[in-house]
């Protein structure tokens, strides 16, 4: 593998049929991206049997352009209306939505569209370079995965605002949410009720679209068509100098970390961008600006959300092992083409697998040439009364979550959970906790299980190996800044107040 | 000129969705069809695959929909009803209208798992399908990681006898076909495994290849790639005979274990009480798809082996596969 390779890929997709396809995935994928609800799976699965006529090579192009297309489109409704357009994108209507609403609104999207070309081209440059070594990622078994995810809910102190208390109820109430369904270790039925709709638990972008869409609306709604305010101020639309300039480090770790985290089983997206915000929190130097438009909060997840779309691929290409389900429909397409993904895809059709990963350089790059002019365009959406846009978005989520298996139930679950968006936000308790735990609560629960399965019930297997123990290592040091130093500096500070244990805050 | 845009933006946006949802629903018709001219020219069937896009069911039943479609003269469109283990979609096709333009994916010996164990509150069992026959087999292998010490089935089983429960498996889902067939193999043989379940067929599969866990059985077809790559290795085919996908890899029988052939089959079943003219044309369709040189193709790349099995053979598989299976499920059940 290397850059001959590449290049030898690039001369193939630079041919009008697959630049067309290459074209058409991206506009797709951006399309279910923006439209809240809709996601790249239900888009890839209809796409499917569309796929058949065309050689394998368009159509798994068009196929993975999709997939990151969908990672640059989910940012546009986040920032403008405060509603992810993906789960993967909860953590650009932190700041993203901050900054619209100061007229920043063009300069939101387009830093943006260049962090996420910026995680899309070291995501490919990744590929190339540590595609050989991708087996390393595997070396995350079950107990290394229980503790990313430990690792995980460290980090829940970042989106915790002002209380952290209320930031932990939320992250409880997104655990108890997580414990519905049947658990996989020994098949007891847990609040199913009998309904075999919930076996599998509840689903996430359901509950995303309900927890941040519906009560987003509702919020809308409830200041009245009158009260609503008028369309926001666009001041400019690109991006000042600064802009950039504060944008480029965080582009760059945000990078990383969705690259290394989109190898690992399950590649989980939402989980990434948001521990891409909560690194950027914790290392910029304006803390105190964030969840208030900071334009690092919007550079670092996006970026990792479009680094983590390219590098989940990487697994199924070198070992044939699909880490996720959106990659799993990838593999699937494979098949239908009689392609066998994996190693051998190397070696029996080099030129496939090559063009493939090239394609993914012409496709971010067709994303951003769309991405920047789009951003007016999407803007002037906005220059729709709000009653009647909210209503548009209300509709989108209804078909979207519909769309996702065809359920109904699926709308029930999204109308409960937007009721219960609506609340937390009236009594002010963070929504993206609750999303954190029930995307890391079963990450949690069946990894110990499986751990202990494995070891025969022996403890000491989270303890053995390196990565263990620096994991270990970084979630010590997690919950000593995020939880011990705040709550002794508010001790000292108001010495009266007795505060939360500060312990359970990390757990 | 730029509301303009904005408007036009929010109808495209509307058309695509609709076009995404598939706006139609389902096909309703009114009047019963009469069996004779089943279907009706333009008339749709849903195929209801219980499982998510790309799954190896949905993977096959679009390989076999176009062709089948094409002789019935009817579009068929394949539907994933996901959820419940499988039991949401399984349940749909029982309670569909018995008029032939709904059925679905009832691979034996999967569906067993799902109204044998009274806790997946499936609202059918056998009685509530008539197969329309079966298109393709999936035989099951054994597999271990490709430096295992393991080098034949024997000295697994060998291993095992020495330390019981201590030999890690994995399954792609607890009481799913794996761990039912694991279950076989542990009661035919007076064996003891440590079970482990994983919450798909690609994590077990990634859990042999890192070498977490010991081995792991399934089916051939998903252990395909990482086999031809030299990544796993197969040490046995829980069949009669080799499977064409791995010729050279010795049965169980030929390494002296007695164990009855747990292949799956792909099997369609329509509601029980769809009139039997109807059942009879669409076995016809199925039969004549899986008979396509162009399906067969198409069926091997996806490493299952094209193989045609009428109603009546489906429905004794069924009634058989049902009594090996039952006591194996009844025995999980009283271990919870």
């Amino acid at each position: 593998m290397g850059f001959d390779q590449l290049l030898g890929g690039l001369a193939t997709v630079f041919t009008p049929e697959h630049l067309l396809f290459a074209l058409l995935g991206c506009v797709l994928g951006m399309l279910v991206g923006v439209l809240p609800g809709f996601g790249p799976a239900a888009a890839v699965s209809l796409l499917i049997p569309v796929t058949f006529g065309l050689d394998a090579t368009s159509a798994i192009i068009m196929l993975a352009a999709i997939l990151y297309g969908a990672a640059y489109g989910g940012t546009t409704t986040a920032v403008l209306l405060r509603i992810p357009g993906e789960a993967s994108s909860i953590a650009t209507t932190l700041d993203g939505y901050q900054m619209a609403k100061k007229g920043r609104g063009g300069p939101a999207l387009v830093i943006a569209a260049l962090a996420s070309f910026v995680g899309g081209l070291i995501g490919v440059i990744g590929f190339v370079v540590v595609a050989p070594f991708s087996r390393l990622a595997l070396e995350f078994g079950a107990p290394e995965l229980f503790l990313v995810s430990l690792l995980g809910f460290a980090l829940i102190t970042s989106f915790a605002g002002s209380n952290p208390a209320k930031a932990l109820l939320s992250a409880a109430a997104g655990l108890a949410i997580a414990t519905v369904g049947v658990d996989s270790g020994v098949g007891i039925a847990r609040f199913t009720f009998d309904m075999p709709e919930l076996f599998d638990g509840v689903g996430l972008v359901a509950v995303v679209m309900g927890v941040f869409g519906l009560s987003e609306v509702l919020g809308q709604a409830q200041k009245g068509p009158l009260g609503v305010p008028s369309p926001l101020k666009v001041a400019r639309l690109l991006p000042t100098r600064t802009d950039l300039q504060r944008s480029a480090l965080p582009s760059l770790r945000g990078s990383v970390i969705g690259f290394f985290m989109g190898l690992l089983p399950g590649s989980p997206g939402a989980a990434t961008s948001l521990a891409s915000y909560a690194a950027e929190k914790k290392l910029s130097r304006r803390r105190s600006e964030f969840g208030k438009g900071a334009v690092e909060g919007i550079a670092g997840p996006e970026a990792a959300n479009n680094a983590l779309a390219v590098s989940s691929m990487i697994p199924l290409f070198t070992l044939g092992i699909p880490t996720s389900a959106t990659v799993a429909i990838m593999a699937g397409a494979f098949t239908m083409n009689g392609l066998i993904p994996g190693p051998l895809l190397f070696r029996d059709n080099p030129d496939v697998a090559w063009a493939i990963i090239a394609s993914l350089i012409v496709g971010n790059l067709i994303l951003l040439i769309l991405n920047v002019p789009l951003a007016r365009v999407w803007i002037a959406v906005l220059k729709v009364p709000f009653h009647y846009l909210m209503a548009a978005i209300l509709a989108f989520m209804f078909l979207g979550t519909y769309s996702i298996n065809g359920s109904p139930f699926d709308i029930l679950i999204m109308l409960g959970a937007g009721v219960l968006g609506y609340v937390f936000q009236l009594v002010k308790v963070p929504l993206t906790p609750l999303v954190l735990g029930l995307i890391l609560g079963p990450m949690l629960e069946e990894n110990f299980q499986r751990s202990l399965a494995l070891s025969l019930g022996d403890y000491g297997v989270f303890m053995e190996g390196p990565i263990s123990l620096t994991l270990i290592g970084v979630i010590v040091v997690a919950i000593l800044f995020g939880a011990v130093r705040p709550l002794i500096a508010s001790m000292l500070k108001k010495k009266s107040h007795i505060p939360v244990a500060p312990k359970e805050l990390a757990k | 000129m730029k509301k303009l845009t904005a408007l036009t933006t929010t109808a495209l946006a509307a058309a695509v969705a609709l076009a995404l949802t598939g706006c139609g629903g389902q096909a309703n018709s009114s009047t019963a069809s009469k069996a004779a001219d089943f279907p009706k020219a333009g008339s749709t069937i849903e195929w209801i695959v219980p499982s998510a896009a790309g799954a190896g069911n949905d993977i096959l039943a679009r390989i076999v929909a176009p062709v089948m479609q094409e002789d019935l003269g009817a579009n068929i469109k394949v539907v994933n009803k996901e959820g419940g283990s499988q039991v949401v979609g399984l349940n749909y096709v029982a309670n569909a209208k018995a008029d032939g333009l709904t059925f679905g994916n009832t691979n034996i010996p999967s569906i067993l798992g799902r109204y044998l164990d009274p806790s997946k509150k499936a609202a059918f069992d056998r009685s509530s399908f008539t197969p329309i026959g079966s298109f393709a087999t999936n035989s099951v292998v054994i597999g271990v990681n490709k430096d295992s010490k393991y080098k034949s089935i024997k000295e697994l089983f060998d291993a095992v006898k020495a330390e019981p429960g201590k030999i890690t498996v994995g399954t792609d889902s607890r009481a799913g076909d794996d761990h039912i067939n694991l279950r076989l193999l542990e009661n035919q043989l007076g064996l003891d495994f440590n079970i482990v379940h994983y919450n798909s067929g690609a994590d077990k599969v990634a859990a042999i290849v890192s070498g977490e866990t010991d081995f792991a059985l399934g089916g051939v077809s998903s252990f395909f790639g990482q086999y031809k790559a030299g990544d796993i290795k197969l040490l046995t085919v829980v069949e009669n005979d080799p499977s064409p996908f791995a010729p050279e890899v010795p049965t169980m029988k030929s390494a002296g274990y007695d164990v009855e052939p747990m292949a799956s089959n792909f099997a369609l079943s329509v509601p029980a009480k769809t009139p039997k003219e109807v059942v009879a044309r669409l076995e016809a369709a199925l039969k004549k798809a899986t008979e396509t040189p162009a399906v067969q193709e198409k069926l091997k790349g996806a490493a299952t082996a094209p193989a045609w099995k009428s109603s009546s053979d489906v429905a004794k598989l069924w009634e058989e596969r049902e009594n090996t299976i039952k006591p194996v499920i009844d025995e999980l059940l009283q271990q919870k």
